[in-house]
């Protein structure tokens, strides 16, 4: 009921916004910065990176604001617009993982039918600092693709037609994405289950 | 597919673990977001080519049209013998499945509808235009 | 040459098989893509065309080819929607709402994809295949 209404508003002040009522863009940007903050927050892993792209999606959104066609709700679109900066951005500087995992060991079967068994668990011992970094380290891994589609549904709680919406695909490459990353996941953050 | 309870139950763990690990430090000076983006846009001026919601309007009150004709269709043709089917009755499901070369992957889910189910094959070789499939 | 006459066979071994269970396997292959305008639904895919564009995310679709087959229990077969990709049927059980089959997806005499399946009525299986030109080939399973 709470979104129905916020999105109701998001439509009155997108119009006046687009008629060139900045304060009206101000109230948007209120709005929503704290989520489309947040989601850029969760693919980048850095902050100063996170608060740039966020003030880029909005000015991006004011630039296409003529293209916004209402067809998804404004959150969604800025979503999108989000989604995509942190794409470009996590493939530029192409970062990978602080601390390197041995990867041999657990090679994922391109065949496999089953998610990988966990390997024996080195990770007994690890404090609460090692969980963290090496959950970093494996979300590092992955594409910045499947990055967004796990954070979008395992954190965001978003359901699959929210995360095509918010991605700009199909359904279908939705699931699939969300399945080879929750592999990949599986395979590097396995022998932790138990220290959980 | 199989192992499918198992493997739920242990996604369930690493979601908990991500869920718990993957925190993103809170908004500081908010308001910088809004300060530093009015002064980039106030620079541009007005949104380019801006369009009236019309058509928003419109889409609303077709698809309102549209879904009212459903009903009144749905309720006219309904077959009067329906009989409830109870739940999972009809629906496919890939019980396993092989890609019998390396380069292949495979991923299986439902269809939104639930009962249909898609076998998503990645990998496979690009065919060109020019060869006949048919 | 070889391909033909083992099609050949298999399906002779298929319409003999011993005993139909009334319904039938359908299968096609469809080339899924994007056009403006979307071009009309061929008929057959009717019914699966909603579900195609929404999981696939395309817009237009054609028909390249189906076939139908009786479904007989322990019976198996060849079904042949096009000359290019064909599949073997395996009927492993008829239960109360479901069959379930053995399929083999072929590309000329290349074997791409074993799976099993429970295949209920009315409720297809869709296999994603390979880019064709600027579209996507989608295999389709229904039994009707």
């Amino acid at each position: 009921m709470g979104d129905d209404l916020s999105s109701v508003e998001d439509t009155a002040l997108v119009a006046r916004a687009r008629a060139g009522d900045t304060s009206a863009f101000d109230d948007l940007i209120t709005r929503h910065r704290e989520k489309i903050y947040m989601h850029i927050g969760f693919m980048v892993r850095n902050e100063e990176d996170a608060l740039d792209l966020t003030q880029e999606t909005f000015i991006r959104a004011w630039r296409s604001l003529a293209r916004f066609d209402g067809g998804a709700s404004f959150l969604s679109w800025l979503y999108r617009i989000a989604t995509n900066a942190a794409i470009d951005l996590c493939r530029k500087r192409k970062n990978r993982p602080q601390i390197e995992i041995e990867l041999g060991a657990m090679a994922i079967d391109a065949a496999s039918r089953t998610t990988p068994s966990s390997p024996e668990t080195p990770g007994a011992g690890l404090d609460r600092v090692e969980i963290k970094r090496r959950i970093e380290a494996a979300f590092s891994e992955l594409s910045p693709e499947h990055r967004a589609v796990i954070v979008l549904k395992e954190i965001e709680d978003c359901s699959y037609e929210e995360i095509a919406s918010r991605i700009g695909c199909s359904l279908g490459t939705v699931m699939s994405r969300l399945f080879y990353a929750r592999k990949k996941l599986q395979v590097l953050l396995g022998d932790l289950h138990e220290e959980f | 597919m199989k192992n499918s309870d198992q493997n739920e139950a242990q996604w369930d763990k690493t979601r908990a673990l991500l869920k718990a690990h993957l925190a993103v430090p809170p908004l500081q000076h908010p308001d910088f977001i809004n300060i530093q983006v009015l002064k980039s846009i106030r620079h541009e001026g007005k949104p380019r080519a801006a369009v009236a919601l019309f058509p928003l309007r419109w889409l609303a009150w077709s698809g309102a049209g549209a879904l009212a004709a459903a009903v009144v269709l749905t309720l006219i043709f309904l077959p009067h013998h329906f009989r409830p089917r109870s739940e999972g009755e009809f629906i496919s499901q890939v019980i396993e499945a092989r890609a019998e070369m390396p380069q292949l992957s495979l991923s299986s889910f439902h269809t939104p509808d639930e009962r249909g189910v898609v076998l998503w094959i990645e990998g496979s070789e690009f065919i060109p235009a020019s060869e006949v499939v048919r | 040459m070889r391909r033909a006459f083992l099609t050949l066979l298999a399906l002779a071994v298929f319409a003999t098989a011993v005993r139909a269970d009334g319904d039938r396997i359908w299968s096609a292959l469809v080339l899924a893509a994007n056009e403006n305008p979307e071009r009309p639904v061929p008929k057959s895919l009717a019914d699966v065309a909603p579900t195609i564009k929404k999981v696939f995310g395309y817009s237009s679709l054609y028909l390249l080819g189906e076939k139908k087959r009786d479904l007989v229990s322990g019976g198996e077969g060849w079904l042949v929607p096009s000359r290019e990709f064909f599949f073997r049927v395996q009927c492993l059980a008829l239960e109360d709402t479901f069959y379930k089959l053995r399929i083999e997806l072929y590309r000329g005499e290349k074997l791409l994809l074993t799976t099993e399946v429970k295949l209920a009525k009315d409720a297809p299986l869709y296999i994603r295949g390979p880019m064709w030109g600027e579209g996507q080939l989608i295999f389709l399973f229904e039994v009707r």
